[in-house]
């Protein structure tokens, strides 16, 4: 998204936009490489 | 004001999808999915950018003036620093 004429982005404030808790470090570990990669 | 450095803490994992940052943090499994800006300060947070110059970057980057910009990634930096996520420093951090 890009502002007015300047051609630079939309600014937002940086944030943290969700927090997923898993069970196990591995689960999350899992979910970050997604179904095919590796962590 | 002296100068600051930001450095990743070596215990995360992170992967950029879509342009956001998925950080991986350990210590209480929980995946952080940074915005856009908080991408590119994530990505800056190599021991040896200047918390300066990482904002003078956002203000390249996005329609944003200084002052609030360094006003929001400090604010963001606590935040990081208090999850375990980085480490702030007022000297380059020694090779590891």
């Amino acid at each position: 998204t890009r502002a007015g004429q300047s051609g630079k982005r939309t600014y937002e404030p940086p944030e943290i936009l969700s927090q997923e808790v898993f069970e196990t470090t591995a689960l999350a570990c899992k979910k970050l490489a997604g179904t095919t990669g590796q962590c | 004001m002296p100068e600051t450095y930001l450095t990743q803490s070596p215990r995360v994992a992170w992967r950029v999808y879509d342009g956001e940052a998925v950080v991986l943090s350990p210590d209480d499994s929980t995946l952080n999915t940074l915005n856009s800006v908080g991408t590119l300060i994530w990505e800056s947070a190599d021991g040896m950018t200047p918390v300066s110059a990482i904002v003078a970057r956002i203000c390249e980057e996005f329609a944003v003036d200084p002052e609030r910009a360094g006003r929001d990634t400090l604010a963001f930096i606590a935040t990081l620093r208090v999850r375990g996520l980085v480490t702030v420093s007022e000297t380059i951090p020694q090779a590891r």
